[in-house]
């Protein structure tokens, strides 16, 4: 185990530095960036080789894109992340993401843990009661939530409290002069919470459900039934620890999406989180906090793989890492 | 066992794809940054015609900003004063109750985007200005009806008040400027503002070390600036160097006694310079607080204009237009700015008027044209381009998409700016039988089978270009693809991304000269300029490095000659004038570009809001925010 995990964890260093190095060619590929268009916004008259050329070396872009490639490594490695160029201008692309991190990461854990909750609870009750009033019900609503738009949902949200009840705040972490306030912050929480949870819980609710009934119907169930055990502890002890690899799967592709935040909900509900310091970071073609945040969601996606991988090991005996 | 590997395979693989649509997204992300209007629309999507103008306007303007964390120059009060949010949700009509005055307490206005930064100097987004407006002034202002009046300067000089001089002639005019200050104006932190904080703004542009692309005037265009006393400065350009915007060379000042030390290649480095992190101005608000939900200012008491009406001004990043709308519905916002809205949420926010919510529409500094690439033998001859103007119903199109709120453009001039001249300029209504004769005198005859009509054996078509993602514009191009088919003239519509769209020669299709048809803006400066845009010298090709905008590539004798005479041989607005109206006579005329309408400025503020004036120019709303009230 010991040895399979060291030998997992060179692969996913290396895997991280292809990944970093396509990242980084692919952004300064892509047409765009900082010297796009300057044409149009200098005036023409101001526009020669000499002030673009100076411009480019203050940005540090004169060299070719491969040395820029391992310059920039070099100082990642050394924790220079680099500076914004258009988000934030002039801030180190670090502070930037932890100071947008503590948000998202309030935001998500919140929602993934009400999901996962309501998602096992709500999964195992239809697999058990198959058919029934509340199996139906479940089913409706996991269509329903996972058919409805997150926009739509938060603004009808917003519409419904926030300007015709007037009890919750439509947008933001905390009012201002209130962000020690842990009621007032709870009160902001609500409804991106409920809307991010609606659609986790519509989609993990059916796997539960699924994955529950494949195993209920193997044939080690039926022995551990008719060795006499209780209904509840074979679910349990024995189907629901084997129905539970698939969540697992999706809970390890789910990490990064924690710490990668959601840009729609954010967005609506003004939630200053990773997702929309992203989305930000791409339309103003600022490449430096692009491959800050690209590459912390490389690590995060190759680390919670790894992560999965050995969780299979730990829920699943048959699973043999070597 | 096998099912496991597969699983990790498919684990990986779609690892791979989660890694993957964010790249798929930064390649697609650009080019629709380039045209959310939110994201300072004047700066990006839009070409500025005369950006020199634009950034020399806005320096002085901003004092720096701000961190996440709050600066410990008010904590006190700040604790004490603003009020917004949860108390004004649930009780939208009363807000802050401890006013001071006769308005209400605290101000809270929405806007899309949170500023990049608040440097003075620095190349500033619109959402940037709007902010820096609040926190700093400058020697001259911009007001509501786009004239320069005087802030920190007792009056704006110019060569028609004796402010500014110019001798000699020719390669030997010299120009001077010079600037009488208020003795009156003290920085935030209690210093006096003085000549020498002018002069500091100035070596700080002309360093080569200090990050930005437009500092032309300063660099190159000026010989020196020195002062004479601590109140008055004196700008002296070097011999021929003839700038048109003289009168604002000097909106560059910055709290020396802060940044004296700061070296000019780290100005936006929050460990070199405090005012990346703490902004200082001179303005009637003082910087608080910034974090990525919130600006928050609050009133300088001793603003040489007086104490600001209102106590405090807070700023809420809403980058959500609906999200905007509901806080406005909700009270939870008194005001909202430019950035945050688009001309086609013009019914939604009329339909605020019943809940307190005035909106605002100015007819803006950028306008949108179509170039037309006169390589195209179809639009070489005059006849045709008429032909496409009569036939485009631009009445309608400003009626329909723009909800009446601008008119049809007839110059490359917008009606605001002082150059402008309506007299004598054709106005073409719309009128396709005009347009019909026109274009069978000009040989395009319509082939009566295919209703197509055909130019030397060819049946006509034309590719209308414009960028990709702007609703505005796809709206447009598809009535004008409408009315020009029923000319008889098959038009395809080609949109691109703005990177590509607006890219660099020899491949961009604008910059290259590689379209037929181009639809995009221009934001017009102060100054009418004009020369970059029309002289026959400025139309980029390989052979002149790609120099210019002329990108319709027009030629034009009389033209050239008052474009010269008016951009490098006159500088005074009595000269100038009769230049320019000759000019747009001869563009009305000739038509290498088809103006169609001023973009329209919308913003709104509550019914008890007095004294929002929104500008028809980049000046965003805040310029006047001393003046401000919120009735209770």
């Amino acid at each position: 185990m010991q040895a399979y995990i060291i030998r997992r964890l060179f692969q996913s260093a290396l895997l991280v530095l292809i990944i970093s190095a396509l990242v980084f060619f692919i952004l300064n590929l892509a047409p765009g960036g900082p010297l796009s268009g300057l044409k149009f916004q200098i005036s023409a008259r101001e526009y020669s080789e000499a002030s673009v050329q100076r411009y480019k070396e203050l940005l540090g872009l004169d060299k070719p894109v491969y040395l820029r490639y391992f310059y920039w490594l070099g100082d990642m490695v050394r924790g220079d992340w680099g500076d914004s160029w258009t988000v934030s201008t002039g801030r180190p692309v670090l502070g930037l993401i932890m100071s947008r991190l503590p948000n998202t990461l309030t935001l998500m854990i919140s929602a993934t843990i009400l999901s996962l909750v309501l998602g096992l609870l709500i999964g195992i009750v239809s697999a058990i009661k198959q058919y029934s009033i509340i199996d139906t019900a479940a089913t409706v609503f996991s269509f329903v939530g996972i058919s409805i738009p997150t926009f739509w949902f938060g603004l009808m949200m917003i519409v419904l409290f926030s300007v015709h009840f007037r009890i919750l705040p439509a947008g933001g972490t905390a009012d201002f002069g209130m962000e020690n306030d842990i009621g007032n912050r709870i009160k902001h929480l609500i409804m991106p919470v409920a809307v991010l949870s609606l659609i986790n819980v519509a989609g993990w609710s059916r796997y539960v459900r699924a994955s529950l009934l494949n195993v209920m119907q193997q044939d080690y169930l039926r022995t551990a039934r008719a060795k006499g055990l209780s209904g509840s502890k074979v679910i349990t002890r024995h189907a629901l620890r084997n129905a539970l690899i698939p969540v697992i799967t999706l809970m390890g592709l789910e990490i990064p999406i924690l710490f990668g935040g959601a840009i729609v909900t954010e967005t609506i509900f003004s939630w200053p989180g990773m997702g929309r310091l992203y989305f930000q970071s791409l339309v103003s073609s600022d490449y430096p906090l692009a491959q800050g945040l690209l590459f912390v969601t490389a690590v995060l996606v190759v680390l919670s793989n790894l992560l999965a991988d050995i969780g299979y090991a730990i829920v699943d005996p048959r699973v043999r890492l070597s | 066992m096998a099912h496991h590997k597969l699983n990790r395979r498919l684990l990986t693989l779609l690892a791979l794809l989660v890694l993957l649509v964010p790249v798929l997204a930064a390649c697609g992300g650009t080019p629709a940054a380039q045209n959310t209007p939110g994201t300072a629309a004047q700066a990006t999507t839009a070409p500025a015609t005369q950006p020199t103008t634009a950034a020399a306007a806005q320096p002085t303007t901003a004092a720096p900003a701000a961190g996440e964390t709050e600066t410990t120059a008010a904590p006190t009060e700040a604790a004490a004063a603003p009020t917004e949010g949860d108390a004004a949700a649930t009780t939208p009509a009363t807000g802050g109750d401890t006013a001071t005055g006769a308005g209400q307490e605290t101000i809270t206005i929405g806007m899309s985007q949170e500023p990049p930064d608040l440097l003075p100097l620095f190349g500033s987004a619109y959402v940037s200005t709007i902010v820096e407006e609040a926190i700093d002034d400058s020697l001259v202002q911009r007001n509501e009806k786009n004239e320069y009046v005087p802030q920190i300067a007792k009056s704006v000089p110019r060569i028609e008040n004796g402010g500014a001089k110019l001798t000699g002639s020719g390669a030997n005019a010299q120009l001077t400027v010079t600037y009488q200050l208020r003795d009156d104006v003290t920085w935030h932190d209690g210093e006096k503002f003085t000549a020498d904080d002018v002069i500091a703004g100035y070596n700080l542009l002309k360093n080569p070390n200090f990050k930005t692309p437009s500092a032309f005037v300063y660099r190159d265009q000026l010989a020196s600036v020195k002062k004479n006393g601590d109140y008055e400065v004196v700008f002296t350009y070097k011999k021929g160097e003839l700038d048109p915007t003289y009168y604002i060379v000097g909106n560059i000042g910055i709290p020396s006694h802060i940044t004296n030390k700061v070296d000019p290649a780290k100005w936006d480095d929050p460990k070199a310079n405090p005012l990346v992190n703490k902004p200082v101005g001179t303005g009637p608000y003082r910087f608080v607080s910034q974090n990525p939900e919130r600006v928050v200012l609050q009133s300088y008491d001793k603003y040489f204009l007086g104490t600001p009406k209102t106590k405090n001004v807070i700023f809420r990043i809403i980058p959500d237009t609906q999200a905007l709308l509901s806080q406005l519905q909700a009270g939870e916002l008194n005001a909202s700015t430019e950035d945050a809205h688009q001309i086609n949420q013009f019914e939604d926010l009329k339909a605020l008027e019943g809940r307190g919510v005035k909106t605002y529409t100015v007819p803006a500094a950028t306008w949108e044209h179509i170039d037309l690439n006169l390589s195209v033998p179809v639009l070489q001859d005059k006849r045709v381009r008429q032909a496409l103007m009569y036939g485009i119903d631009r009445k309608t199109i400003t009626e329909q998409i723009l909800f009446g709120q601008t008119q049809p453009l007839n110059s490359w001039l917008t009606p605001t700016n002082w150059a402008y001249t309506e007299k004598g300029l054709n106005k073409y209504e719309y009128n396709p039988e005009k347009a019909g004769q026109l274009l069978d005198q000009a040989g395009l005859k319509l082939d009566e089978e295919q209703g197509v009509r055909v130019f030397k054996g060819q049946p006509v078509t034309l590719e209308l270009m414009t960028t990709a993602g702007n609703e505005l514009r796809a709206q447009t191009t598809q009535l004008i693809q409408q009315n020009l088919s029923d000319l008889g003239l098959l038009v395809s519509l080609s949109y691109q991304p703005a990177a590509i769209y607006f890219g660099d020669p020899p491949d961009a299709p604008l910059a290259g000269r590689k379209y037929q048809m181009g639809l995009y803006a221009w934001v017009s400066g102060d100054d009418p300029a004009g020369f970059e845009l029309y002289h026959s010298s400025q139309i980029p090709s390989k052979e002149n490095n790609y120099t210019g905008q002329n990108y319709p590539g027009w030629k034009n004798e009389r033209n050239d000659q008052l474009l010269k005479q008016a951009n490098q041989r006159e500088i005074t607005r009595e000269k100038r004038l009769p230049l320019y109206a000759e000019q747009q006579k001869i563009f009305n005329e000739e038509l290498p570009v088809l103006p169609l309408y001023q973009r329209v400025n919308i913003s709104t503020a509550a019914n008890g809001l007095q004294n929002w004036k929104p500008t028809p120019t980049n000046t965003p709303p805040t310029w006047n925010a001393h003046e401000w009230v919120l009735n209770k």
